[in-house]
């Protein structure tokens, strides 16, 4: 397992749980924002160390420090990278999906537009056929059956094109499946954004009320500011706020759990529907590439009646 | 010219002869270059005094030619008698193989041309030799061409590829034009020698055995520039007169070629526009392949079938490139000749039209001639007698020419009448030929890409039954 890098790990108990997830929301963020800017993403460690930098310490070194949380970090992070991997690669996959279908799709109809040219053009042989029969004694016959043919040739390429039509509809249902895919992964990219603003909302509240009961400012505030120049507040709006700040933190604490388990759940479920998907997926691509082989030869068959039928009236000639 | 002719003697009696191009003759000794039967070399020798007058034919004066040239109807010489023989028993047996190759390209400080090599080889004992290899541009095949219509102005000589393409033609010569051209020009003389009266023509023996130098001089001997354009003149006179009366199976000839003429050049048209069609159709293909070898990098349970497709298509994108090659090579070019060709008909039928307008404008004299003197004569005979006798001079001149020409007609006539036949069984095996080729080809082409499907298919069932009796327990 890679190494992973936490700062101050946290206070034991009730906290780690949050503690984990801001941290890891935070980590996340970070693989994200890289991401979506089209950073390379190895295991976290991209360019911007500066905020890897900044929270450092080994899973032993955690381990010693908090005992039982820290195997639950270590779970929730491994969780976690794993869970980030897989939608990163299904959403590259839809997206190399949809790029090569639709190409597919496009050069599939433009190889059928000539196609049809070529089977036309021939249908043009059977009309002058016909008329030179007419000049002609000996040949006559073999000129005029050959035209038919010609005329048979060029007419068979519109059942062909049709059949072919069928083939290109079972792709494009791939590309809504591709759609689809990307949906499921902008929706987990969703929330794993709302958990990340919960958690780092829910820290903050709590370093808040921490400074507030302790009196010490550790982080930079306004607040904190504004004490300083223009004096304390008195102890009973200190008080005051705490109180409200409790509130929101017991609050945020459920929400975290709770948007928590809705992810999880969401995870699970939508995991367990890209594996049917990809299932069906397969099953039904592969069928649609059978079927397409099986049109191919179709065609190819009545190639080979039509041109024999056509040689055996130029014998003739 | 006679002294080559009366070589043959010479030429059993052991000189080596004068090899055209200044080689000694290859292979074999002095006796018998001929690899034909010995006998027919004999009879040459022996008859070859006698045949003096009717080998005489075979140059180039123009009008009185076609009296004794070679119809079937007609043999005039022994000669002649056999290789029509030869020629009605064994329609197979070419002495004369002649190949077109190796074009050069040629810079001087005025211009810049195209040579090709022609290789004659021959058992024929009015040759020389029986390897002949000299040098012609295209020019040299244009003299050989007019020659030849001058000669036989009633046959029906080959075309030659067109001078250049107006269309599409950024270098004047780039490597498909001057293959094109290579081939075609085979084919021009090829036909040349497989015709029974052209292969005889003296000019084209020249034209295949002696070398530049001497072509250019014997180039310039014959009738001048400006007995050619009174030829001219006389002609288009006599065809703006028109043609009084054609028979009937010159006028159902003109009509065939007329609509024939028509319909070549539309199925050259349309058999052009296919190549165009077909590459077009080969060039999208060949981004079709690769296209599902990119998705199988994204796929793994897909991966197979996927690369199964892109093969299939590969195949059957080559087995379409085969398929062109066959059009042009085999379809295309026939088409193009008689295309030209139906050009060529229509001048000889206006040669022959003309032929019979110096006749009928003849008679025409004649019969205003009598006309007149019948009304003048009894009046004034007493004071005109050397008037009428002048007169009566030039009916009887008169009536020698029209004598003449009726012999010319009836000739011309008859060498098209024959030709035209000729011509018309060859048509009708080339076009055969050609179109059954074109139909092979595809047959051919839809074989090679249903076995590359098939055999896809196979494999995918196969694959599957393997799956699914894994699948059971």
């Amino acid at each position: 397992m890679e190494q992973v890098l936490f700062s101050q790990v946290g206070e034991p108990g009730g906290l780690g749980l949050e503690k984990t997830l801001m941290f890891l929301a935070v980590w996340q963020g970070v693989v994200q924002r890289t991401w979506l800017n089209g950073g390379i993403v190895e295991n976290g460690m991209t360019e911007n160390n500066f905020w890897l930098k900044k929270i450092e310490i080994s899973v032993s070194e955690a381990e010693k420090r908090t005992g039982r949380n820290a195997m639950n970090m270590q779970e929730t992070y491994t969780a976690y990278l794993i869970e980030t991997r897989r939608f990163t690669e299904l959403k590259h996959y839809s997206d190399e999906l949809q790029s090569v279908i639709s190409h597919l799709l496009r050069v599939r109809a433009r190889v059928a537009d000539r196609l049809y040219g070529v089977y036309k053009v021939h249908g043009n042989y059977g009309r002058v056929f016909s008329e030179w029969s007419a000049i002609e004694k000996e040949m006559g016959d073999g000129l005029q059956s050959a035209g038919h043919h010609m005329d048979v040739y060029a007419s068979s390429i519109d059942d062909i094109l049709e059949d072919e039509e069928h083939y290109a509809d079972q792709l494009k249902e791939y590309l809504f499946y591709a759609e689809a895919l990307r949906a499921v992964c902008r929706k987990h990219e969703l929330m794993q954004y709302d958990l990340e603003m919960a958690a780092q909302d829910l820290a903050s509240k709590k370093q808040q009320c921490e400074e507030l009961a302790t009196g010490t400012v550790r982080t930079f505030s306004l607040k904190g500011m504004t004490t300083k120049l223009f004096g304390q507040e008195t102890p009973e709006q200190r008080e005051a706020r705490i109180k409200v700040l409790e509130e929101q933190i017991s609050e945020g604490e459920q929400q975290l759990k709770s948007k928590n388990l809705e992810g999880r759940e969401f995870v699970k479920n939508a995991w367990a529907d890209i594996e049917r998907f990809k299932e069906q997926k397969n099953h039904d691509l592969k069928e649609a590439l059978i079927s397409y082989a099986v049109m191919q030869i179709s065609m190819c068959k009545k190639g080979i009646q039509v041109w024999t039928n056509a040689k055996e009236c130029f014998s003739k000639m | 010219m006679e002294g080559e002719r009366r070589a043959s003697p010479e030429r059993s009696s052991g000189l080596p002869a004068r090899g055209a191009d200044g080689e000694s003759p290859g292979g074999g000794g002095p006796l018998l270059r001929s690899r034909g039967s010995s006998a027919l070399l004999q009879v040459d020798v022996l008859d070859l005094d006698e045949d003096e007058d009717d080998l005489e034919v075979f140059s180039k004066d123009a009008s009185l030619m076609d009296m004794n040239s070679f119809s079937p109807m007609m043999p005039t010489s022994p000669l002649s008698m056999i290789n029509q023989v030869k020629f009605e028993d064994e329609p197979d047996l070419k002495d004369l193989f002649i190949t077109v190759d190796e074009p050069e390209s040629h810079v001087t400080t005025i211009e810049t041309f195209i040579t090709y090599r022609i290789i004659t080889k021959t058992s024929r004992g009015e040759f020389d030799s029986s390897d002949f290899e000299v040098r012609r541009r295209y020019q040299d095949f244009l003299w050989l061409k007019g020659k030849l219509e001058e000669a036989h102005p009633t046959l029906i000589i080959p075309p030659l590829p067109e001078k250049f393409i107006v269309r599409g033609m950024v270098e004047r010569f780039n490597d498909d034009f001057i293959e094109t051209r290579r081939k075609a020009l085979q084919k021009f003389l090829n036909r040349i020698a497989d015709h029974p009266t052209l292969t005889f023509n003296e000019d084209f023996k020249i034209f295949l055995t002696v070398q530049a130098w001497e072509l250019s001089s014997h180039k310039k001997q014959g009738p001048g520039l400006l007995s050619k354009m009174g030829q001219t003149v006389r002609a288009v006179a006599l065809s703006m007169r028109g043609v009084k009366s054609r028979p009937q199976q010159f006028m159902e000839m003109n009509d065939f070629i007329e609509i024939f003429s028509q319909k070549i050049n539309l199925i050259d048209k349309i058999s052009q526009r296919i190549y165009k069609e077909e590459r077009d159709y080969f060039d999208e293909m060949r981004e079709y392949g690769p296209i599902h070898i990119l998705w199988s990098a994204s796929e793994d349970d897909l991966a197979d079938t996927l690369s199964g497709v892109a093969s299939c298509i590969d195949t059957c994108c080559k087995a379409t490139e085969k398929r062109m090659s066959g059009l042009s090579e085999a379809l295309l070019p026939v088409v193009h000749e008689y295309v030209l060709y139906s050009e060529i008909l229509m001048g000889v039928m206006k040669r022959r039209d003309q032929i019979q307008a110096e006749l009928d404008s003849k008679v025409e004299a004649l019969t205003y001639k009598k006309a007149d003197a019948d009304l003048t004569g009894s009046s004034e005979s007493l004071d005109c007698e050397e008037v009428v006798l002048e007169e009566s001079r030039f009916e009887i001149y008169l009536t020698e020419e029209i004598g003449k020409l009726e012999d010319k007609v009836e000739c011309a006539n008859n060498a098209l009448k024959a030709d035209w036949e000729r011509w018309k069984q060859n048509m009708q095996n080339d076009i055969k030929s050609a179109f059954a080729d074109m139909a092979e080809e595809n047959i051919h082409y839809y074989e090679q890409c249903l076995a590359t499907w098939e055999s896809f298919l196979t494999s995918q069932t196969d694959l599957h039954s393997e799956e699914t009796s894994e699948d059971k327990p």
